[in-house]
């Protein structure tokens, strides 16, 4: 310990007498080393961060397949398989919903989710307050009760613990708060604030067409996944069995809630992580460099301690202390670097990552800094230690003697270690490029619909107040009314759901066709108002758009988008072709068919990086009854502008509160906004992945000049004899560059390697870029190349102008 | 006495003055000096008379303050060091106490070295390098690199580096310095050697065992010349 103490005293005096190396040596490890680790805090509070649940590695979320789809459970499919499974302790049904909550304030759209009783236990989650969901509130006209999210008492109830047993009002609805649930409970499958219990009524329970649940299951003790998948297998056989026109080839998987929920994020976290961590490799080596010349330059003193009897061990605990004490100032100054690293990253990165808010310097991540500290000191001390811990004291001692000039061109790990950070370097920018092209290209993308100067925002009604389809379209009829009439407001529309909002899916079948599941058509459903498409800008383009006349009682038609004209009509005009959907004749079996009146240009509904998929539109004054089920009797609110969007919002709040005082206008924004926001995700890591990889440029820029010119300096007696022997200015610089070029040679045929092996990772965060895309590829060596020319070109015209007198003092 | 042959070398009141911010320092005054064509000229003086100064400047590595030097019959004093490089390189070889070969570089290519600033073709080039170190008796080193010969064998391979391009004048700056008297001698034989071939050389010594190897020395003491035997020279 004693022994410890003195090498770092030592290395502490030794460090202050080069107050600007240590400076910059600290500086850069903090910067490197509290992006690692902010990196890191988002890592781990969205991946790796314990769910808020009793082991979640036990709860599976599933599904129903088709064999080129994925889907939701029917409430008849859930109780029969609920009822034969043995799998799972608890076989939970789930779907959001959203509310309107009325009160004091003003009335709030909540998200929420109606579970089943066993849900909280499922999870393995207590109330704070109150109790949780009994198995008799799952029966109809049992189920008004409500438990509350922590966030939502909070905001709403100003965490008033007498809440508990207070009657609220969702959707005009009376329901009863048994309890509140605990604010570890951070994370919900449906963002939901709020849960009521699921209440399935006999007729519900023997319904198996359509499809909307979400079920969680808890396997059983001493159960493993494989024979829980085995026996859904056999289940969904019996399924397709049993019920043939809704479950024809379904079948049901099993997949780990855990990965359902982050999954798809661990690709471009770990793209970041592996970035971030290149920039603090190619630190190290840099600063391993810079190490390598500070013990070459103090080879004598070296050779002294040697002399007078340290032996190799104690050189090299020495030559150790100093770079960890380096590396642990670099540490410290880190966190402050890490702290301000992790409040941007949760201020501004995209919404919809989830936990990013909990992303916090937390014991995990204080241990992954302390951890990446300890080994970055060992990484770029460890190589200059051995170096001095392993110099011959007598060659040191004879030094500035005879045979030729000491040529800096010899030093092969400081090259090797300059080599390597070209290569991590082109792997970063090409990288960075990728994904900027990426970028580019999305932002190319036409997304089938103009979002400049519309707002929009989501009205729900409450099925207790709006419980027929008649008093559900009559209130819409109001609501477009009362928003068409708003000052500003160049042309109103309501949709049951707009762009980049989940819709609904429904099977279609072309007429010609036989009308069962296999013959269908997965397409979304849109119910919309006459002037959406004037709107929204949807070119239509064969046909006509609907009109007031396409009402209840007249022919029914429907508008189909190019792709599901192209699937259902190939080669043909669909302009008066018939499909069935979405519902049938009284007799439950007859189907009714819709004429395609119109079609219109796809819209990148999902999100520009998604292709568009088939589409049709029904006028909501046809919309069948079920749909208003389907769609929560909610529609978007979509009004475009004359002047500014955003102005509109609150004159639209108003005009929707003039048709019932109870009804929120929630969800408003802008449109273009929204497509912005879509995009989030991709332009963050973009973004980042670029600072990085500008980072990597400039320490490698750092690293061959720092070689060169050490180099130089080393060789300034043999420039001075190659300029007595007839070198002119050009033949050094020449020389000198071409170490410089050589370097950079080797390095980027080491990266450009690298970066075809790794960039084959990042293929799922490209959109319509090859990640072997040439010119990416090329821009970053001729980057780097032109970088490291130029980083060379410094220290070789200083070479260029030394004294040719000094090859003639023999110092 | 006056010279019949034009000098290969004539220095007419040549001075070097280095200036610091506080300090003028006089390396070299009014020195005038002529050297003909196949002389063998010692060159002494104590520490810091400015013998490697006036090395420096017949050598083209530095330029005088004042006078004149005239090289060949070619004036060269104020030539820019962009000129003085390409006449060096074409007419003065140099053989430095440190030997001062390249450790990065063969025998061949320290050889080699100036022949290529003169933008010789390659087999030329290669022809002279194996004649230089025939000369030296070094033809088997020719692959090896500085740090695997002797000193005596490294200051031969800067010998035939200095006289591979058949240059006009020979400098040696203290060529034994760095060598044991076994070695010192050796080189000594090869300058005699080449001195009898017809070599103009200017050397630098203390060692008064080897001043009398030349035909002339010259004495130096504070930046001036003195008289020296053998030769009638003017003082300033």
């Amino acid at each position: 310990m004693d022994a410890l103490l003195q090498n770092i005293r030592f290395a502490v005096r030794s460090l202050r007498k080069s107050p600007a190396l240590a400076a910059s040596v600290v500086l850069t490890l903090a910067l490197c080393i509290g992006a690692t680790a902010a990196i890191f805090s988002v890592v781990y509070a969205v991946l790796f961060r314990p769910l808020p649940y009793a082991d979640p590695a036990g709860i599976h979320l599933l599904w129903t397949t088709l064999p080129d789809m994925r889907g939701s459970f029917s409430v008849g499919n859930w109780a029969d398989v609920e009822r034969q499974q043995r799998s799972f302790r608890y076989f939970v049904p789930a779907h959001s919903q959203s509310f309107n909550l009325a009160g004091a304030d003003t009335p709030e759209n909540v998200d929420a989710a109606r579970v089943g009783a066993d849900y909280f236990a499922l999870l393995g989650v207590t109330p704070a307050l109150g109790r949780d969901f009994l198995a008799e509130e799952e029966a109809p006209g049992r189920g008004n009760v409500v438990l509350l999210g922590d966030g939502l008492w909070r905001r709403r109830f100003a965490a008033d613990p007498s809440v508990v047993g207070r009657e609220i009002r969702l959707d005009g609805q009376p329901h009863t708060v048994i309890g509140v649930m605990p604010a570890s409970l951070d994370y919900n499958l449906f963002d939901e604030e709020l849960w009521v219990p699921t209440a399935f009524t006999p007729v519900q329970l023997a319904e198996h067409d359509e499809h909307f649940l979400v079920v969680l299951g808890r396997r059983a003790p001493g159960v493993s996944v494989s024979q829980a998948e085995e026996e859904m297998r056999t289940l969904g056989r019996w399924l397709a069995t049993t019920y043939p026109e809704d479950n024809r080839d379904r079948s049901i998987v099993v997949a780990s809630l855990v990965e359902e929920l982050v999954g798809d994020y661990r690709t471009r976290l770990y793209v970041l992580l592996g970035a971030v961590g290149f920039v603090l490799l190619i630190a190290c080596a840099n600063i391993a460099n810079l190490l390598l010349a500070r013990g070459a330059a103090r080879s004598r003193e070296t050779a002294i301690r040697a002399a007078i009897g340290a032996g190799r061990g104690h050189l090299l605990r020495e030559a150790l202390a100093e770079s960890l004490v380096l590396a642990a100032a670099g540490g410290v100054l880190g966190l402050l670097v890490a702290y301000w690293g992790v409040v941007a990253l949760a201020a501004f990165g995209p919404e919809d990552v989830p936990r990013l808010a909990q992303a916090r310097l937390d014991g995990p991540v204080l241990a992954f800094a302390l951890g990446l500290t300890l080994l970055s000191g060992l990484v770029f001390g460890l190589a200059p230690a051995l170096r001095t811990a392993g110099r011959m004291p007598h060659e040191a001692l004879k030094e500035g003697g005879r045979s030729g000039s000491r040529s800096g061109n010899r030093d092969r790990l400081r090259n090797v270690l300059v080599v390597a950070e070209i290569a991590l370097a082109l792997i970063l920018l090409t990288g960075a490029g990728l994904l900027i092209r990426s970028a580019v290209a999305l932002g190319g993308v036409d997304p089938g619909f103009d979002p400049r100067g519309v707002v929009a925002g989501r009205v729900s009604l409450p099925a207790v107040t709006y419980e027929t389809a008649d008093q559900v379209t009559a209130a819409f009829s109001r609501v477009h009314e009362h928003l068409a009439a708003v000052p500003g407001v160049a042309s109103a529309s309501l949709v049951s759901a707009a762009p980049l909002e989940d819709g609904n899916s429904n099977g279609l079948v072309p007429e010609g066709r036989s009308l069962d599941i296999r013959s269908s058509i997965d397409s979304d459903m849109r119910l919309i108002t006459p002037d959406y498409f004037a709107t929204m800008r949807i070119p239509l383009l064969r046909g006509r758009g609907f009109t007031p006349g396409d009402r209840a009682g007249a022919p029914r038609v429907m508008v189909i988008n190019e792709a599901l004209a192209r699937e259902a009509f190939p080669e043909q005009d669909p302009i008066g072709k018939r499909i069935a959907c979405c519902e049938s004749a009284p007799d439950g079996v007859t189907p009714l068919w819709k004429e395609v009146v119109g079609v219109v240009g796809d819209v990148r509904a999902r999100g520009l990086d998604e292709e568009p998929t088939p589409e049709f539109y029904l006028p909501m004054l046809q919309a069948p009854a079920a749909a208003w089920n389907w769609t929560d009797r909610t529609m978007t609110v979509a009004v475009r502008s004359a002047s500014d969007p955003v102005s509109l919002i609150g004159p639209l709040r108003r005009a929707v509160a003039e048709v019932d005082p109870g009804l929120p206008l929630y969800n408003v924004g802008a449109m273009q906004g929204r497509l912005i926001d879509s995009m989030a995700q991709s332009r963050f890591s973009t973004m980042l992945l670029t600072v990085f990889g500008a980072l990597a440029l400039v320490l490698a820029a750092i690293g061959v000049y720092g070689v060169i010119s050490y180099g130089v300096a080393q060789r300034t007696q043999e420039i001075g004899i190659r300029v007595a022997l007839g070198a002119q200015r050009g033949d050094v610089l020449a020389m000198v560059v071409r170490h410089g070029a050589r370097l950079a040679a080797i390095g980027l045929a080491v990266g450009l390697t690298g970066a075809l092996l790794l960039s084959r990772l990042m293929e799922t965060l490209l959109f319509r870029v090859s990640p072997t895309d040439p010119p990416t590829f090329a821009t970053g060596v001729v980057v780097l190349s032109a970088v490291a020319v130029l980083a060379a070109a410094l220290p070789a015209r200083r070479a260029a102008r030394t004294d040719p007198m000094v090859a003639l003092r023999n110092e | 006495m006056s010279l019949a042959i034009d000098p290969l070398i004539r220095l007419n009141g040549l001075s070097k003055i280095f200036h610091t911010a506080e300090v003028e320092t006089h390396a070299l005054s009014s020195i005038d000096l002529e050297i003909r064509a196949g002389e063998y000229v010692s060159v002494c003086g104590p520490s810091g008379c400015g013998k490697t100064t006036l090395l420096s400047i017949l050598g083209l590595l530095d330029s005088p303050s004042e006078g004149s030097y005239v090289l060949a019959g070619e004036p060269v004093a104020t030539l820019s060091p962009v000129q003085r490089a390409r006449v060096r390189s074409r007419a003065v070889g140099f053989i430095f106490q440190a030997f001062n070969l390249i450790g990065d570089l063969t025998v061949f290519k320290n050889i080699e070295l100036p022949l290529i600033y003169r933008g010789m073709a390659q087999a030329e080039r290669k022809a002279l390098v194996h004649e230089a170190l025939e000369r030296v008796g070094l033809l088997h080193r020719i692959h090896h690199y500085p740090a695997q010969l002797s000193g005596g064998q490294q200051q031969r391979v800067a010998v035939a580096r200095a006289t591979a391009g058949r240059p006009l004048v020979l400098l040696a700056d203290e060529p034994t310095g760095n060598l044991d008297s076994r070695n010192g001698a050796e080189v000594m034989e090869l300058l005699d050697e080449l001195h009898a071939g017809g070599a103009t050389i200017v050397m630098v010594t203390h060692d008064p065992r080897y001043l009398a190897r030349a035909r002339r020395s010259i004495y130096l003491f504070d930046g001036r010349l003195v008289a020296a035997n053998q030769v009638h020279l003017e003082v300033a």
